[in-house]
């Protein structure tokens, strides 16, 4: 499974680059603020001891004196001060000013500025003037920066463990959001077209997997009742045309299997011609068929069901005559609809076979159209046979035969009324049968309008 | 030779019918596996062509009953279907073979000749009884090396009796083999063809093989 891997690794090298980048981000902030806390301490205190040294110092000629308590104050804050005159003589010092010299360019009064004294010692100088004189401040700032580096020092160890420890959270937290995919992938690969009666067969949550799942079968479900659908047809066809095939291989034998009269060779060719008009009937009706059931072939236009009806009294006309049934064309309304005309006079015109077939002479049939709200009522009536009600559910199916199961080498395949739903169904239409014996059929296509 | 062809497309019973009796067989056609069990008590029928589609009873049912109330004739399986369980199931319901239509009728009589010598003594297709000699296969009767021309039905009455050399046939065994239901056994028919074979097989022979056994039937043999 190497694209899974993939994906699990890409989330959580993803996971993992976010979080370095927050984590990074956070780190540098926090830095620049403790930076900032301290830098603010640090110049407090020392403007702090300024305003205090430069009300405390008394400057008596060249002395100047600082009271030790405030010498004391300044030593437990760690201030290191300088005093000098107006020509830069140094006064006084305090703290470890005793064993530094100043540098020669000080900061001007009122500003910062960090400066490294004898080479090791790093502080902060600050310039508070008094009368002619200045007072220099200093204060160490290697603590500071050995603080903040000591922070700094923590988030680099701390970062990489959390960003480790998450790839590994993470990399649990995939592979178990995954596993289901995983089981999918597995089943889908035992699936194949012989075997489309597998689901996917796991307790999944109600979430995105689950539904994944659910999709997944639904999409199975269609694909195996359609693969059995086609696997029906095919044996089912094979078999119409086995029968005529066996039938003609044996009249073949037997005509050449010893010397014949010429008559009796011209009734066998006969025979046999009939055996393949058969089989040419059944393929011709197999492709239509076929064709009905992919939409795409229709030719759609406005088409006038009252025109199909006329269309099929005048077709079936001497039809009826010989078998003195009469019919009765009935229209009423608006019966202009999008559609295939030729396509649904074919499928009336196969419920017309029947009835005619199945009624006796002397007997009725009624075909009508009405218009309807947001249909067209197609009905027709016979005072037929009737069709028993085991056979009704199956009608529609392909080589279904409600008279004598399989037996007919006459007569027609059972892919008559299959034709006429393929076409209803193309143009959104449906078909209800009601039939009672020996008194008749009616069936029943609501077309709709709006297609 | 009598068959019993079970098979319920009408026009391939009639085939059956047709190409069987023109190889000189004695043919009864029934379209129902139900009525089966009930033309097996009627008639001694050396072989059955049996359909597995059947109305009524399926063929591989047919095939177990029969073989289940003692009925040991070959029985050879029609059937469309070519899957290997099919076969299975018809050798092993009783069947002695089966054909997959569709199926020339050279093809039939072929196995049916195979049938019949697999179940009888004789493992060649040649009948022998002294110096006549039968062919099944080529359906050729040759006495002293010199070819007898024979009708259908002649060929089927010297058949039934070669099989059986030696041993006297009554009528109505004779006529079990070699005419179907429609024959009335009263016919005096069986004489005329009787007389007809004796002339093309006896005349001109010093031994007389076709005998008539007067109030028992008729036997073939070369002892006086």
């Amino acid at each position: 499974m190497p694209k899974m891997a993939r994906l699990r690794v890409r989330l959580v090298l993803w996971t993992v680059v976010l979080e370095a980048v927050l984590l990074l981000t956070f780190a540098v902030i926090l830095l620049l603020f403790l930076k900032n806390q301290q830098d603010n301490q640090i110049e407090d205190t020392l403007r702090l001891s300024g305003a205090q040294l430069r009300s405390v110092v008394e400057i008596q000629n060249d002395t100047y004196a600082v009271p030790d308590d405030v010498i004391a104050q300044l030593n437990r804050r760690e201030i290191s001060v300088w005093i000098l005159d107006g020509q830069g003589e140094l006064h006084f010092r305090t703290g470890e000013a005793r064993n530094f010299d100043l540098p020669d360019d000080l900061p001007a009064q009122g500003v910062f500025r960090d400066v490294t004294l004898g080479g090791e010692e790093n502080v902060r100088l600050y310039i508070v003037p008094l009368d002619e004189t200045d007072i220099v401040l200093a204060y160490s700032v290697d603590d500071s920066r050995v603080f903040l580096q000591q922070v700094a020092g923590g988030f680099a160890i701390a970062i990489p463990i959390m960003l480790l420890l998450s790839a590994g959270g993470g990399l649990f937290l995939a592979n178990r959001a995954l596993a289901p995919v995983t089981q999918i992938t597995a089943t889908a690969r035992r699936i194949n077209a012989e075997d489309l009666s597998r689901r996917i067969e796991m307790n999944l949550p109600d979430d995105e997997i689950g539904e994944l799942a659910q999709t997944f079968n639904a999409m199975l479900g269609r694909l195996d009742r359609a693969f059995q659908r086609e696997r029906q047809l095919t044996t089912d066809a094979s078999h119409e045309l086995r029968t005529p095939l066996g039938m003609l291989k044996m009249q073949l034998s037997l005509a050449r299997s010893r010397p014949r009269e010429a008559t009796e060779l011209l009734a066998m060719m006969r025979a046999m011609e009939g055996d393949v008009d058969r089989m040419t009937r059944l393929v011709e009706q197999l492709l239509t068929l076929a064709r009905a059931e992919q939409q795409g072939l229709m030719n759609f236009a406005l088409c006038d069901i009252g025109d199909v009806l006329h269309d099929l009294r005048n077709q079936y006309q001497v039809m009826l005559d010989e078998k003195a049934i009469q019919l009765v064309v009935f229209t009423e309304g608006d019966l202009t609809l999008s559609g295939d005309a030729d396509k649904i006079r074919q499928a009336i015109a196969n419920l017309m076979d029947n009835a005619i077939k199945y009624t006796p002479a002397d007997g009725k049939i009624r075909l009508e159209a009405v218009r309807q709200a947001e249909s067209i009522k197609i009905t027709i009536t016979d005072t037929g046979i009737g069709i028993a009600a085991k056979h009704l559910p199956h009608l529609f199916e392909r080589f279904y035969r409600a008279d004598s199961a399989r037996t007919s080498t006459t007569g027609g395949f059972g892919l008559g009324l299959p034709l006429t739903k393929a076409i209803m169904d193309a143009h959104g239409g449906q078909i209800e049968v009601h039939s009672e014996l020996n008194v008749g059929t009616t069936i029943s296509i609501r077309l709709p309008t709006s297609k | 030779m009598r068959v019993l062809v079970v098979e319920d497309e009408p026009r391939m019973a009639a085939l059956l019918r047709q190409g069987l009796e023109e190889d000189a067989y004695a043919v009864d056609v029934v379209s129902n596996g139900l009525e089966v069990l009930e033309w097996v008590q009627s008639a001694a029928y050396d072989l059955i062509l049996l359909d597995i589609m059947l109305p009524g009873m399926g063929g591989f049912e047919v095939c177990q009953t029969l073989r289940r109330q003692g009925y040991m004739m070959p029985i050879l399986m029609l059937t469309a279907r070519d899957t290997l369980t099919d076969k299975v199931l018809g050798l092993d319901s009783g069947a002695d073979d089966y054909l997959v239509k569709p199926f020339a009728v050279e093809e039939v009589t072929a196995r049916l000749r195979a049938l019949s010598r697999r179940s009888g003594p004789s493992k060649t297709p040649e009948l022998v009884v002294g110096d006549l000699r039968l062919n099944t296969a080529t359906k050729q009767a040759t006495r002293g090396g010199v070819t007898i021309p024979l009708s259908a039905k002649e060929y089927a009455l010297l058949e039934t009796l070669m099989r059986h050399p030696h041993q006297i046939l009554s009528r109505e065994q004779i006529i079990e083999k070699v005419w179907d239901m429609d024959f009335s056994s009263e016919s005096k028919l069986i004489e005329v063809y009787v007389h007809a074979l004796r002339k093309k097989i006896d005349d001109g022979h010093e031994v007389k093989l076709l005998q008539t056994v007067r109030g028992l039937g008729y036997r073939i043999s070369d002892h006086a």
